[in-house]
Protein backbone atom coordinates (compact mmCIF):
# COMPACT_ATOMS: atom_id res chain seq x y z
CA UNK A 1 0.00 0.00 0.00
CA UNK A 2 1.35 3.60 -0.80
CA UNK A 3 1.77 5.16 2.10
CA UNK A 4 0.75 8.81 0.10
CA UNK A 5 -2.48 8.52 -1.70
CA UNK A 6 -3.39 11.25 -3.88
CA UNK A 7 -6.60 11.02 -5.97
CA UNK A 8 -8.46 14.03 -8.13
CA UNK A 9 -7.23 16.16 -6.02
CA UNK A 10 -8.57 20.07 -7.02
CA UNK A 11 -6.94 23.05 -5.03
CA UNK A 12 -7.07 26.98 -6.21
CA UNK A 13 -6.49 30.04 -4.86
CA UNK A 14 -10.06 32.78 -5.80
CA UNK A 15 -10.46 32.14 -9.66
CA UNK A 16 -6.79 30.65 -10.36
CA UNK A 17 -6.62 26.77 -10.35
CA UNK A 18 -3.30 25.12 -8.99
CA UNK A 19 -4.04 21.86 -8.65
CA UNK A 20 -6.09 20.39 -11.33
CA UNK A 21 -7.57 16.17 -10.41
CA UNK A 22 -4.17 15.92 -9.39
CA UNK A 23 -3.95 11.48 -8.91
CA UNK A 24 -0.64 10.71 -7.35
CA UNK A 25 0.46 7.20 -5.09
CA UNK A 26 4.05 7.32 -3.52
CA UNK A 27 5.71 4.90 -1.46
CA UNK A 28 7.88 4.15 1.57
CA UNK A 29 11.47 3.90 1.11
CA UNK A 30 11.90 6.29 -1.44
CA UNK A 31 13.12 9.69 -2.49
CA UNK A 32 10.79 11.59 -4.75
CA UNK A 33 11.94 14.79 -6.48
CA UNK A 34 8.91 16.94 -6.73
CA UNK A 35 9.47 18.88 -9.85
CA UNK A 36 7.82 21.64 -11.99
CA UNK A 37 8.14 25.18 -13.24
CA UNK A 38 7.25 28.14 -10.18
CA UNK A 39 3.44 28.36 -9.60
CA UNK A 40 2.92 24.69 -11.02
CA UNK A 41 1.47 23.50 -7.51
CA UNK A 42 4.29 22.11 -5.47
CA UNK A 43 4.40 24.07 -2.32
CA UNK A 44 0.44 24.00 -2.41
CA UNK A 45 1.04 19.96 -2.79
CA UNK A 46 3.30 19.80 0.10
CA UNK A 47 0.99 22.11 2.65
CA UNK A 48 -1.43 19.79 1.99
CA UNK A 49 0.16 16.90 2.77
CA UNK A 50 1.35 18.86 5.85
CA UNK A 51 -2.10 19.75 7.27
CA UNK A 52 -1.34 22.93 6.75
CA UNK A 53 -3.85 23.80 3.90
CA UNK A 54 -7.33 21.64 4.63
CA UNK A 55 -9.83 23.21 2.23
CA UNK A 56 -9.41 21.37 -1.12
CA UNK A 57 -11.03 18.78 -2.97
CA UNK A 58 -10.43 15.01 -3.58
CA UNK A 59 -9.01 12.79 -1.57
CA UNK A 60 -5.17 12.62 0.31
CA UNK A 61 -4.52 10.12 2.70
CA UNK A 62 -1.11 9.37 4.06
CA UNK A 63 -0.94 6.07 5.96
CA UNK A 64 -4.43 5.59 5.45
CA UNK A 65 -5.53 8.84 7.20
CA UNK A 66 -6.59 12.24 6.32
CA UNK A 67 -3.93 14.75 6.75
CA UNK A 68 -4.79 15.45 10.93
CA UNK A 69 -3.12 15.29 13.98
CA UNK A 70 -2.25 11.51 13.60
CA UNK A 71 -0.28 12.59 10.26
CA UNK A 72 1.50 15.61 11.82
CA UNK A 73 3.32 13.34 13.90
CA UNK A 74 4.47 10.84 11.42
CA UNK A 75 5.05 13.83 8.94
CA UNK A 76 8.11 15.80 9.55
CA UNK A 77 8.12 18.84 7.24
CA UNK A 78 10.73 21.92 5.85
CA UNK A 79 8.37 24.63 4.56
CA UNK A 80 10.30 27.38 2.34
CA UNK A 81 9.89 29.81 4.87
CA UNK A 82 11.60 30.42 8.30
CA UNK A 83 8.90 28.86 10.60
CA UNK A 84 11.02 29.34 14.10
CA UNK A 85 11.00 32.63 16.30
CA UNK A 86 13.59 34.81 15.99
CA UNK A 87 13.86 35.39 19.51
CA UNK A 88 15.06 31.24 19.86
CA UNK A 89 18.26 29.92 19.71
CA UNK A 90 18.95 26.03 18.20
CA UNK A 91 18.71 24.89 22.14
CA UNK A 92 15.49 26.45 22.60
CA UNK A 93 13.79 24.99 18.68
CA UNK A 94 15.73 21.57 20.22
CA UNK A 95 13.35 21.93 23.54
CA UNK A 96 10.48 23.08 21.05
CA UNK A 97 10.95 20.30 18.87
CA UNK A 98 11.72 17.32 21.42
CA UNK A 99 8.39 18.00 23.53
CA UNK A 100 6.47 17.99 20.86
CA UNK A 101 7.62 15.17 18.10
CA UNK A 102 8.36 11.96 20.36
CA UNK A 103 10.77 10.93 17.12
CA UNK A 104 13.50 13.83 17.64
CA UNK A 105 16.66 12.53 17.99
CA UNK A 106 18.51 15.66 19.95
CA UNK A 107 21.31 13.70 20.18
CA UNK A 108 21.44 13.26 16.16
CA UNK A 109 20.57 17.10 15.42
CA UNK A 110 23.40 18.12 17.93
CA UNK A 111 25.37 15.77 16.12
CA UNK A 112 24.21 17.95 12.68
CA UNK A 113 25.03 21.39 14.41
CA UNK A 114 28.28 20.56 15.18
CA UNK A 115 28.61 19.30 11.16
CA UNK A 116 27.20 22.74 10.03
CA UNK A 117 29.26 24.66 12.23
CA UNK A 118 26.31 26.57 13.56
CA UNK A 119 25.99 27.97 17.65
CA UNK A 120 23.45 26.35 19.20
CA UNK A 121 23.17 29.91 21.98
CA UNK A 122 22.93 32.18 18.58
CA UNK A 123 19.68 33.59 18.17
CA UNK A 124 17.94 33.32 15.09
CA UNK A 125 17.34 36.91 14.40
CA UNK A 126 21.02 37.02 13.89
CA UNK A 127 21.34 34.02 11.42
CA UNK A 128 22.19 34.34 8.13
CA UNK A 129 18.98 32.80 5.10
CA UNK A 130 21.29 30.07 4.89
CA UNK A 131 22.13 29.55 8.86
CA UNK A 132 18.36 29.16 9.32
CA UNK A 133 17.90 27.24 5.97
CA UNK A 134 19.95 24.43 7.79
CA UNK A 135 18.95 24.62 10.99
CA UNK A 136 15.42 23.60 10.05
CA UNK A 137 16.95 21.03 7.84
CA UNK A 138 18.18 19.52 11.25
CA UNK A 139 15.48 19.98 12.90
CA UNK A 140 13.54 17.78 10.50
CA UNK A 141 16.20 15.98 9.33
CA UNK A 142 16.84 14.90 13.00
CA UNK A 143 13.31 13.57 13.73
CA UNK A 144 12.41 10.04 12.61
CA UNK A 145 9.49 10.54 10.52
CA UNK A 146 7.92 8.24 8.70
CA UNK A 147 7.58 11.13 5.74
CA UNK A 148 9.61 13.81 4.98
CA UNK A 149 8.75 16.80 2.72
CA UNK A 150 11.35 19.25 2.04
CA UNK A 151 10.10 22.46 0.10
CA UNK A 152 12.91 23.92 -1.68
CA UNK A 153 15.69 22.85 1.27
CA UNK A 154 18.51 24.63 -0.31
CA UNK A 155 17.20 27.75 -1.62
CA UNK A 156 18.89 30.09 0.00
CA UNK A 157 22.38 28.22 0.59
CA UNK A 158 25.70 28.73 -1.51
CA UNK A 159 26.57 25.97 -3.79
CA UNK A 160 29.45 24.73 -1.57
CA UNK A 161 26.97 24.27 1.28
CA UNK A 162 24.27 22.31 -1.24
CA UNK A 163 26.34 19.13 -1.63
CA UNK A 164 26.99 19.07 2.47
CA UNK A 165 23.17 19.56 2.94
CA UNK A 166 23.12 16.84 0.33
CA UNK A 167 25.20 14.35 2.07
CA UNK A 168 23.15 15.19 5.31
CA UNK A 169 19.65 14.74 3.94
CA UNK A 170 21.32 11.46 2.59
CA UNK A 171 23.07 10.63 6.25
CA UNK A 172 19.87 11.35 7.94
CA UNK A 173 17.22 9.82 5.81
CA UNK A 174 15.53 6.61 7.27
CA UNK A 175 15.50 4.10 4.41
CA UNK A 176 11.93 3.08 5.32
CA UNK A 177 10.91 6.58 4.81
CA UNK A 178 9.07 8.54 2.37
CA UNK A 179 10.98 11.81 1.29
CA UNK A 180 9.17 14.40 -1.34
CA UNK A 181 11.85 17.28 -2.22
CA UNK A 182 10.36 20.19 -4.06
CA UNK A 183 13.49 21.69 -5.90
CA UNK A 184 14.30 23.99 -8.51
CA UNK A 185 18.06 23.13 -8.40
CA UNK A 186 17.30 19.68 -10.24
CA UNK A 187 21.02 19.49 -11.42
CA UNK A 188 21.94 19.13 -7.81
CA UNK A 189 20.07 16.86 -6.39
CA UNK A 190 18.83 14.56 -9.01
CA UNK A 191 21.75 12.65 -8.24
CA UNK A 192 19.98 11.02 -4.74
CA UNK A 193 16.37 10.82 -6.39
CA UNK A 194 14.83 7.66 -6.83
CA UNK A 195 11.59 9.00 -8.52
CA UNK A 196 10.74 12.08 -10.10
CA UNK A 197 7.20 13.28 -10.27
CA UNK A 198 7.41 16.57 -12.83
CA UNK A 199 4.48 18.93 -11.96
CA UNK A 200 2.83 21.11 -14.66
CA UNK A 201 0.15 24.00 -14.05
CA UNK A 202 -1.09 21.72 -11.26
CA UNK A 203 -1.45 18.65 -13.69
CA UNK A 204 0.98 15.48 -13.35
CA UNK A 205 3.34 15.74 -16.53
CA UNK A 206 5.65 12.98 -15.59
CA UNK A 207 6.25 10.43 -12.44
CA UNK A 208 8.74 7.50 -12.69
CA UNK A 209 11.99 5.87 -11.72
CA UNK A 210 14.74 8.08 -12.50
CA UNK A 211 16.88 5.34 -14.02
CA UNK A 212 14.76 4.24 -15.98
CA UNK A 213 13.55 8.13 -17.31
CA UNK A 214 17.23 8.78 -17.78
CA UNK A 215 17.29 5.55 -19.56
CA UNK A 216 14.19 5.85 -21.95
CA UNK A 217 14.91 9.62 -22.61
CA UNK A 218 18.75 9.46 -22.91
CA UNK A 219 19.35 12.63 -20.56
CA UNK A 220 19.80 13.56 -17.31
CA UNK A 221 16.54 14.67 -14.99
CA UNK A 222 17.67 18.02 -15.18
CA UNK A 223 17.61 18.04 -19.10
CA UNK A 224 14.26 15.90 -18.95
CA UNK A 225 13.01 19.05 -17.02
CA UNK A 226 14.05 21.66 -19.27
CA UNK A 227 13.04 19.64 -22.42
CA UNK A 228 9.34 19.39 -20.87
CA UNK A 229 9.01 23.07 -19.71
CA UNK A 230 11.15 24.67 -21.88
CA UNK A 231 7.90 26.44 -23.17
CA UNK A 232 6.55 27.17 -20.50
CA UNK A 233 9.86 28.95 -19.13
CA UNK A 234 10.36 31.01 -22.39
CA UNK A 235 6.88 31.87 -22.23
CA UNK B 1 0.63 17.90 24.90
CA UNK B 2 -1.21 20.52 26.61
CA UNK B 3 0.98 21.54 29.27
CA UNK B 4 4.18 21.86 26.66
CA UNK B 5 2.11 24.14 24.83
CA UNK B 6 1.55 26.58 27.82
CA UNK B 7 5.42 25.98 28.73
CA UNK B 8 6.37 27.02 25.25
CA UNK B 9 3.65 29.63 24.73
CA UNK B 10 5.11 31.10 28.74
CA UNK B 11 8.64 30.82 27.24
CA UNK B 12 7.57 32.67 23.88
CA UNK B 13 5.79 35.65 25.77
CA UNK B 14 8.05 36.30 28.76
CA UNK B 15 11.05 38.50 27.75
CA UNK B 16 9.99 41.97 28.22
CA UNK B 17 7.26 42.10 30.55
CA UNK B 18 8.85 41.10 33.93
CA UNK B 19 11.43 43.40 33.43
CA UNK B 20 8.89 46.51 32.78
CA UNK B 21 7.76 44.94 36.31
CA UNK B 22 11.24 44.58 37.77
CA UNK B 23 11.81 48.32 36.50
CA UNK B 24 7.75 49.55 38.33
CA UNK B 25 8.90 47.49 41.67
CA UNK B 26 12.02 49.51 42.03
CA UNK B 27 10.56 52.63 41.17
CA UNK B 28 7.74 51.67 43.33
CA UNK B 29 10.03 50.81 46.64
CA UNK B 30 11.63 54.33 45.55
CA UNK B 31 8.81 56.01 45.75
CA UNK B 32 8.16 54.86 48.95
CA UNK B 33 11.73 55.54 50.33
CA UNK B 34 11.33 58.92 48.96
CA UNK B 35 8.09 59.69 50.36
CA UNK B 36 9.03 58.30 54.39
CA UNK B 37 12.54 60.28 54.36
CA UNK B 38 11.02 63.72 52.35
CA UNK B 39 13.26 64.27 49.32
CA UNK B 40 10.40 65.55 47.47
CA UNK B 41 11.84 66.07 44.13
CA UNK B 42 12.75 62.54 43.55
CA UNK B 43 9.91 61.73 45.67
CA UNK B 44 7.85 63.15 42.77
CA UNK B 45 9.63 62.18 39.65
CA UNK B 46 9.52 58.51 40.96
CA UNK B 47 5.76 59.25 41.37
CA UNK B 48 5.59 60.41 37.62
CA UNK B 49 7.73 57.44 36.78
CA UNK B 50 5.70 55.03 38.69
CA UNK B 51 2.49 55.85 36.78
CA UNK B 52 4.21 55.91 33.17
CA UNK B 53 5.36 52.27 34.25
CA UNK B 54 2.05 51.22 35.26
CA UNK B 55 0.41 52.38 32.27
CA UNK B 56 4.06 50.73 29.91
CA UNK B 57 3.35 47.57 31.54
CA UNK B 58 -0.38 47.10 30.68
CA UNK B 59 0.55 48.43 26.82
CA UNK B 60 3.37 46.48 26.76
CA UNK B 61 1.36 43.16 27.67
CA UNK B 62 -1.72 43.49 25.20
CA UNK B 63 0.96 44.17 22.59
CA UNK B 64 3.36 41.16 23.67
CA UNK B 65 -0.05 38.81 23.89
CA UNK B 66 -1.64 40.43 20.46
CA UNK B 67 2.09 40.57 18.11
CA UNK B 68 2.41 36.56 19.99
CA UNK B 69 -1.12 35.71 18.81
CA UNK B 70 -0.75 36.42 15.20
CA UNK B 71 2.69 35.82 14.91
CA UNK B 72 2.30 31.82 15.55
CA UNK B 73 -0.66 31.42 13.68
CA UNK B 74 -0.73 33.80 10.61
CA UNK B 75 2.92 34.72 9.82
CA UNK B 76 5.57 32.09 8.91
CA UNK B 77 6.07 30.54 12.52
CA UNK B 78 2.12 29.02 11.90
CA UNK B 79 4.01 26.94 9.58
CA UNK B 80 5.46 25.53 12.57
CA UNK B 81 2.30 25.87 14.83
CA UNK B 82 -0.33 24.29 12.65
CA UNK B 83 2.00 21.24 11.98
CA UNK B 84 2.42 20.42 15.49
CA UNK B 85 0.61 16.65 16.53
CA UNK B 86 -1.90 19.11 19.07
CA UNK B 87 -5.11 19.38 18.76
CA UNK B 88 -6.40 23.39 17.48
CA UNK B 89 -8.39 23.89 20.42
CA UNK B 90 -5.09 23.03 22.76
CA UNK B 91 -3.48 25.36 20.74
CA UNK B 92 -6.29 28.16 21.22
CA UNK B 93 -6.50 27.26 24.99
CA UNK B 94 -2.93 27.60 25.90
CA UNK B 95 -2.76 30.85 24.27
CA UNK B 96 -5.97 31.89 26.13
CA UNK B 97 -4.71 30.32 29.35
CA UNK B 98 -1.10 32.24 29.41
CA UNK B 99 -2.63 35.61 28.16
CA UNK B 100 -4.78 35.50 30.84
CA UNK B 101 -2.07 35.14 33.16
CA UNK B 102 0.08 37.78 31.65
CA UNK B 103 -2.87 40.14 31.53
CA UNK B 104 -4.54 39.47 35.20
CA UNK B 105 -0.60 39.91 36.35
CA UNK B 106 -0.74 43.51 34.40
CA UNK B 107 -3.64 44.20 36.60
CA UNK B 108 -2.62 43.50 40.23
CA UNK B 109 0.73 45.11 39.01
CA UNK B 110 -1.40 47.94 38.50
CA UNK B 111 -3.53 47.66 41.64
CA UNK B 112 0.07 47.48 43.42
CA UNK B 113 0.72 50.86 42.18
CA UNK B 114 -2.07 52.20 42.90
CA UNK B 115 -1.69 51.07 46.81
CA UNK B 116 1.83 52.43 46.57
CA UNK B 117 0.48 55.85 45.62
CA UNK B 118 -2.20 55.89 48.10
CA UNK B 119 0.23 54.79 50.56
CA UNK B 120 2.43 57.39 50.21
CA UNK B 121 0.59 60.65 49.19
CA UNK B 122 -1.88 59.58 51.90
CA UNK B 123 1.36 59.37 54.58
CA UNK B 124 1.69 63.06 53.68
CA UNK B 125 -1.32 63.75 54.26
CA UNK B 126 -1.91 62.21 57.61
CA UNK B 127 -3.56 58.87 56.62
CA UNK B 128 -2.58 55.20 56.46
CA UNK B 129 -4.08 52.79 54.02
CA UNK B 130 -6.35 51.44 56.89
CA UNK B 131 -7.92 54.31 57.47
CA UNK B 132 -8.67 55.04 53.79
CA UNK B 133 -10.40 51.82 53.42
CA UNK B 134 -12.41 52.61 56.59
CA UNK B 135 -13.38 55.75 54.92
CA UNK B 136 -14.40 54.05 51.90
CA UNK B 137 -16.46 51.49 53.66
CA UNK B 138 -18.11 54.49 55.78
CA UNK B 139 -19.20 56.43 53.05
CA UNK B 140 -21.15 53.26 51.47
CA UNK B 141 -22.19 52.14 55.00
CA UNK B 142 -20.90 48.54 54.19
CA UNK B 143 -20.40 46.23 56.54
CA UNK B 144 -17.59 43.70 56.69
CA UNK B 145 -19.11 41.30 54.98
CA UNK B 146 -20.16 43.48 52.42
CA UNK B 147 -17.08 45.15 51.60
CA UNK B 148 -15.58 40.96 51.02
CA UNK B 149 -18.67 40.82 48.66
CA UNK B 150 -17.54 43.99 46.54
CA UNK B 151 -13.76 42.88 46.41
CA UNK B 152 -14.92 39.96 45.44
CA UNK B 153 -17.40 40.99 42.65
CA UNK B 154 -14.57 43.13 41.35
CA UNK B 155 -12.59 40.34 41.35
CA UNK B 156 -15.20 38.19 39.40
CA UNK B 157 -15.57 41.48 37.10
CA UNK B 158 -11.89 41.75 35.99
CA UNK B 159 -11.65 37.97 35.23
CA UNK B 160 -14.92 38.49 33.19
CA UNK B 161 -14.09 41.67 31.40
CA UNK B 162 -10.54 40.40 30.42
CA UNK B 163 -11.82 36.94 29.61
CA UNK B 164 -14.10 39.25 27.18
CA UNK B 165 -11.35 41.19 25.94
CA UNK B 166 -8.93 38.11 25.09
CA UNK B 167 -11.99 36.86 23.30
CA UNK B 168 -12.02 39.95 20.92
CA UNK B 169 -8.88 40.40 20.36
CA UNK B 170 -8.57 36.51 19.45
CA UNK B 171 -11.24 36.71 17.27
CA UNK B 172 -10.53 39.75 15.60
CA UNK B 173 -7.35 38.73 14.61
CA UNK B 174 -8.21 35.00 13.33
CA UNK B 175 -10.90 37.26 11.40
CA UNK B 176 -9.15 39.38 9.60
CA UNK B 177 -6.14 37.37 9.36
CA UNK B 178 -8.76 35.25 6.30
CA UNK B 179 -7.06 35.30 2.89
CA UNK B 180 -9.84 37.11 1.81
CA UNK B 181 -8.56 39.94 4.09
CA UNK B 182 -5.23 39.95 3.09
CA UNK B 183 -5.14 43.17 1.04
CA UNK B 184 -6.01 45.22 4.10
CA UNK B 185 -2.74 43.59 6.02
CA UNK B 186 -2.90 44.00 10.29
CA UNK B 187 -5.28 47.29 9.44
CA UNK B 188 -7.93 44.69 8.88
CA UNK B 189 -7.44 42.45 12.71
CA UNK B 190 -7.44 46.24 13.85
CA UNK B 191 -10.69 47.26 11.94
CA UNK B 192 -12.38 44.47 12.94
CA UNK B 193 -11.51 44.34 16.75
CA UNK B 194 -13.17 48.13 16.59
CA UNK B 195 -16.23 47.00 14.82
CA UNK B 196 -16.66 43.35 16.94
CA UNK B 197 -16.43 45.62 19.78
CA UNK B 198 -18.23 48.53 19.12
CA UNK B 199 -21.29 45.70 18.12
CA UNK B 200 -20.96 44.10 21.22
CA UNK B 201 -20.94 47.10 23.59
CA UNK B 202 -23.94 48.57 22.12
CA UNK B 203 -25.51 45.01 22.07
CA UNK B 204 -24.61 44.79 25.62
CA UNK B 205 -26.04 48.46 26.42
CA UNK B 206 -29.77 47.33 24.86
CA UNK B 207 -29.52 44.03 26.89
CA UNK B 208 -28.55 45.84 30.03
CA UNK B 209 -31.44 48.07 29.18
CA UNK B 210 -33.94 46.32 28.25
CA UNK B 211 -33.53 43.00 29.09
CA UNK B 212 -35.82 41.81 32.39
CA UNK B 213 -33.04 40.67 35.04
CA UNK B 214 -30.95 42.56 37.02
CA UNK B 215 -29.82 43.37 40.78
CA UNK B 216 -31.88 45.52 42.85
CA UNK B 217 -30.57 47.88 45.35
CA UNK B 218 -32.90 49.01 48.26
CA UNK B 219 -32.04 52.47 49.93
CA UNK B 220 -32.26 53.37 53.35
CA UNK B 221 -33.26 56.54 54.52
CA UNK B 222 -30.59 57.98 54.23
CA UNK B 223 -29.72 57.38 50.64
CA UNK B 224 -27.23 54.48 51.42
CA UNK B 225 -27.70 50.90 50.08
CA UNK B 226 -29.37 48.69 52.25
CA UNK B 227 -30.35 45.40 50.53
CA UNK B 228 -29.78 43.51 47.34
CA UNK B 229 -31.81 41.60 45.65
CA UNK B 230 -31.75 39.47 42.16
CA UNK B 231 -35.24 41.17 40.21
CA UNK B 232 -36.94 40.10 36.79
CA UNK B 233 -36.68 43.68 35.74
CA UNK B 234 -34.23 45.73 33.55
CA UNK B 235 -33.04 49.33 34.06
CA UNK B 236 -35.91 49.87 31.52
CA UNK B 237 -38.30 49.83 34.24
CA UNK B 238 -36.01 52.60 36.43
CA UNK B 239 -35.71 54.99 33.12
CA UNK B 240 -39.63 54.97 33.10
CA UNK B 241 -39.85 55.13 36.97
CA UNK B 242 -36.94 57.12 38.07
CA UNK B 243 -38.73 58.36 41.36
CA UNK B 244 -39.09 54.70 42.95
CA UNK B 245 -36.74 54.32 45.47
CA UNK B 246 -34.89 51.75 44.39
CA UNK B 247 -31.81 51.26 41.81
CA UNK B 248 -31.57 48.79 39.50
CA UNK B 249 -28.69 47.08 37.90
CA UNK B 250 -29.80 45.18 34.55
CA UNK B 251 -27.89 42.12 34.37
CA UNK B 252 -28.84 40.99 30.44
CA UNK B 253 -25.34 42.65 28.80
CA UNK B 254 -23.62 40.79 31.14
CA UNK B 255 -25.52 37.29 30.68
CA UNK B 256 -25.29 38.24 26.85
CA UNK B 257 -21.85 38.83 26.93
CA UNK B 258 -20.61 36.06 28.59
CA UNK B 259 -22.40 34.07 25.71
CA UNK B 260 -20.75 36.21 23.10
CA UNK B 261 -17.49 35.22 24.73
CA UNK B 262 -18.26 31.88 24.24
CA UNK B 263 -19.16 32.50 20.42
CA UNK B 264 -15.54 34.46 19.81
CA UNK B 265 -13.63 31.71 21.46
CA UNK B 266 -15.58 29.37 19.10
CA UNK B 267 -15.56 31.25 15.85
CA UNK B 268 -11.87 31.57 16.74
CA UNK B 269 -11.01 27.97 17.25
CA UNK B 270 -13.15 27.22 13.94
CA UNK B 271 -10.68 30.02 11.69
CA UNK B 272 -7.99 28.51 13.55
CA UNK B 273 -9.11 24.88 12.42
CA UNK B 274 -10.55 25.18 9.55
CA UNK B 275 -9.20 28.36 7.13
CA UNK B 276 -5.49 28.39 7.92
CA UNK B 277 -4.70 31.21 6.77
CA UNK B 278 -1.11 31.52 6.32
CA UNK B 279 0.38 35.15 4.11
Amino acid sequence: MALIEISNLNKSYGSKLVLNDLSLNLEAGRIVGLLGPNGCGKSTLLKILAGLISAYDGAVLLDGHKPDIHTRAIVSYLPERTYLSGWMRPVDAFDYFGDFYGDFDRVKAEDMLRFFNLDQKQQIKTMSKGMKEKLQLILVMARRARVYLLDEPMGGVDPAARSAILDAVLKNYQDDALMVLATHLIYDVEKIFDEAVLLGFGQLVMQGETDQLRQQYGKSIDEIFREVFRCSVSW
Amino acid sequence: MFGKLVKHEFRATRRIVPFVWLGTIVMAVLNLITGRIGIDWLFATSLIFLVILAVAQIILTYAVIITRYYRSLYSDEGHLTHTLPVRPSRVLASKTLVSFAWMISSVVMALVVVVVIATTIGSKNGYTLSQMYQEFRAAFAFTDGQMALVIGLFVVYVIYALLLQLAQIFFAISFGSQAVFHKLSIAAPIIFYLVFNFALEMIMLVATIFLPIGVEMQLDANGMPDSFSLVARGMFDLIRNPEQPQVVFGLGGIILSVFAMAGLFYGSYLLIKKHTSLR
